[in-house]
């Protein structure tokens, strides 16, 4: 197996008005090809930063430090025009809107032959052609009329199902997707799930996807990786975290789902606490403070993530058991 | 028992359209809501669902009469309005309390908390020194600090500005609050919060509360029945135990296997029709996975399944010797009052 993505003690730290704000810390994290990741966590957990930073997308007043490669390269050790040309050939993004992610003044048949404009030795009418086959491969009918439709005349659904089309034009090697289906209904949603896990084949690579839904980790994902706070908590294959998840943190967040609790119940568990802020942390481990099995060493020494039966974990609680 | 909450037959229409579509004969008025009735008993939850463009929202805006009314009623503990009659209105207002959509957006970026929560007294004309002092009472109750009240609303998180929000829902002490997708864009821990703040609230005041919202899993928790909206009508009401049980409209079981990892009761096709251009017959039957030729032809009227559990369709997914067609209760069949 080829990893696609490579972390090792990868951080972005952006410089703010009170101080530098640490966004994310020492992340260690594989993706092989052909695998779908679920990136998991909550507002504040750095999944976004850690987004930005696969797509060098990072604004200039964020410092990486730690090593993130994308196949063989170093990307963060490239100069900025090769990262840029990975941008528009390896690296493909759906996102999370899709009432703006297309321009609205544009039919979408020349959208989706610009987002071509890398693609070398093929002729614009050969773009267009490819443009028509990928709509009908995302499940468009009638693709040829679309070409000729504004992003107006599409619904959320047809829009995202685009935007999912423009960014397979481009035959990434990596396709993020950032929480596509939040502005999307259930039934919307259930259809570009299923429509991404027909195309997976068509990415020669992997596909990153953000979500805070875990019933749609375990229906698409292969892989998933917990985030809090900034940090990487939990890795492993799907099926292992989600049926004995062994952070604390990933158990508190599954106990939470109302989706996986079965006696319908007025009482919803929560975790009690406040996800810390970035320029105050805690000592030792990132979520001692509102952790229920919490030891002494947790609040003094910060855990490693180590391998732990099928999956990585950052506990001290594991590493003793 | 008397409800506390029924609104009859209720029709909400917007005008629409260009001259130019109305020469091609296009209607005038696109209809959102087409005959909606709905009872809602004091201290009950009653759960409003369905995809965007349903009519949820315009119904909890026309039951707090933010949104016009065609025809129908509302009535509201005793008080009934039929039209855009003020007086009704107003007394009715008083017993509606709202908890809209965005929360950030419902908050005035310029007043201080303390103002927002307690501006619904203005109408009954509190001083501002008892404002100010009920305003940290109602922080209290919704577990936030008093010193909130001094706060502007950029200083707060979205899950602090949802507890805000309750707060000003129950300013007025009302007997209904719509709370329109009131976990939408939480995260799930603070999520569980609010639910469970709601919750509490309702066991001390016997509040009831109209809980909109497009999430299943929270409605299976939160609520005691469900009505599943689809163009603008109600579906299909019963009791929420038995909506997730033994759900009779084909849409219903379309929208509840989303929800599940087995997708073999198969997604819906296509895209939810527009409301200018309604289909014939029964106005699912284009994305009905069951769909007959009476569908297309005919529009089904409401009937009871089992106890308590409402439903629109021709070929409801229980055993047929339950299912017997009731007479439409004491308004005209929704079709021929649309025509």
């Amino acid at each position: 197996m080829t990893a696609i993505i490579d972390m090792n003690d990868f951080s972005i730290t952006y410089a703010g008005e009170r101080g530098p704000v640490p966004a994310v810390r020492g992340v260690n994290l594989t993706l092989e090809k052909g695998r779908i990741l679920g990136l998991v966590g909550e507002s504040g957990s750095g999944k976004s930063s850690l987004v930005s930073a696969m797509l060098a997308l990072l604004p200039k007043s964020a410092k990486v430090s730690g090593r993130l490669s994308i196949g063989a390269d170093d990307l963060y050790a490239l100069s900025e025009a090769q990262r840029r040309a990975m941008r528009g050939q390896r690296l493909a993004t759906v996102s999370q809107d899709p009432f703006t992610a297309l321009n609205p003044v544009i039919r979408i048949g020349a959208q989706l032959v610009e987002f071509q404009h890398r693609l070398k030795g093929i002729s614009r009418s050969q773009k267009l052609e490819r443009a028509r086959e990928m709509l009908a491969r995302v499940g468009i009918s009638d693709p040829g009329t679309r070409l000729t439709q504004y992003p107006h005349q599409l619904s959320g659904g047809l829009r995202q199902r685009v935007a999912i089309a423009a960014a397979l034009l481009v035959n990434p090697s990596i396709l993020i997707a950032d929480e596509p289906t939040t502005a999307l209904d259930a039934t919307t949603e259930a259809e570009v799930i299923e429509i991404i896990r027909e195309l997976r084949g068509a990415v020669d690579g992997s596909i990153v996807f953000v979500t805070h839904d875990m019933g749609v980790v375990a229906r698409l994902c292969d892989d998933v990786a917990v985030m809090y706070a900034g940090e990487l908590v939990e890795s492993g294959p799907v099926a292992e975290v989600l049926e004995r998840p062994q952070h604390p943190y990933t158990r508190a967040l599954l106990a939470c789902d109302p989706a996986r609790i079965e006696t319908p119940s007025r009482s919803l568990p929560t975790i009690p606490g406040t996800v810390p802020s970035p320029h105050a942390l805690p000592a030792g481990c990132i979520f001692s403070p509102r952790c229920g099995a919490v030891i002494d060493i947790c609040r003094s020494v910060r855990p490693a993530f180590l391998p732990s039966d099928q999956s990585r974990v950052a506990c001290h609680r594991t590493e003793a058991s | 028992m008397i409800p506390l909450l029924e609104v009859n037959d209720l029709v909400v229409r917007y005008p629409a359209g260009s001259l130019f579509g109305a020469l091609k004969g296009e209607p005038r008025k696109v209809t959102v809501l087409a005959g909606v009735s709905l009872k809602l008993n004091q201290g009950e939850t009653l759960g409003l669902v369905g995809e965007s463009g349903s009519g949820k929202t315009t119904l909890g805006r026309a039951i707090g009469g933010m949104t016009p009314m065609s025809s129908g009623s509302i009535t509201l503990a005793g008080v009934g309005a039929t039209g855009r009659k003020d007086g009704f209105w107003k007394e009715m207002r008083r017993n509606v309390g709202f908890m809209f959509q965005d929360p950030m957006a419902a908050l005035d970026p310029r007043m201080l908390l303390s103002a927002s929560i307690t501006e619904p007294l203005a109408v009954t004309g509190t001083g501002r020194a008892e404002r100010r002092r009920l305003s940290v009472d109602l922080l209290r109750e919704v577990g936030l600090s008093p010193d909130f009240a001094a706060r502007y609303p950029h200083q707060i998180s979205g899950g602090q500005a949802r507890r805000v929000t309750v707060a000003r829902a129950l300013a007025l002490r009302p007997r209904l609050v719509i709370a329109d997708e009131p976990t939408a864009g939480l995260d799930l821990s603070v999520q569980g919060e609010l639910l469970n703040l709601l919750n509490t609230i309702q066991a001390d005041s016997g509040v009831s509360f109209l809980f909109i919202t497009h999430n299943l899993a929270v409605a299976r928790h939160v609520t005691d029945r469900i009505a599943v909206m689809y163009l603008g009508r109600i579906v299909e009401t019963a009791r929420t135990a038995d909506i997730f049980a033994r759900p009779a409209h084909p849409y219903t079981r379309a929208l509840l296997s989303t929800h599940s990892t087995d997708t073999s009761a198969g997604l819906l096709k296509g895209e939810v029709p527009s409301l200018r251009r309604r289909p014939g017959g029964c106005e699912f039957h284009t994305r009905c996975p069951i769909a007959a030729d009476r569908c297309r032809s005919e529009a089904p009227n409401e009937r009871a399944v089992a106890t308590d559990h409402l439903v629109r369709c021709h070929f409801p997914l229980v055993p047929a010797s339950e299912a017997t067609e009731q007479a439409p209760l004491n308004h005209q069949p929704v079709v021929r009052s649309l025509a």
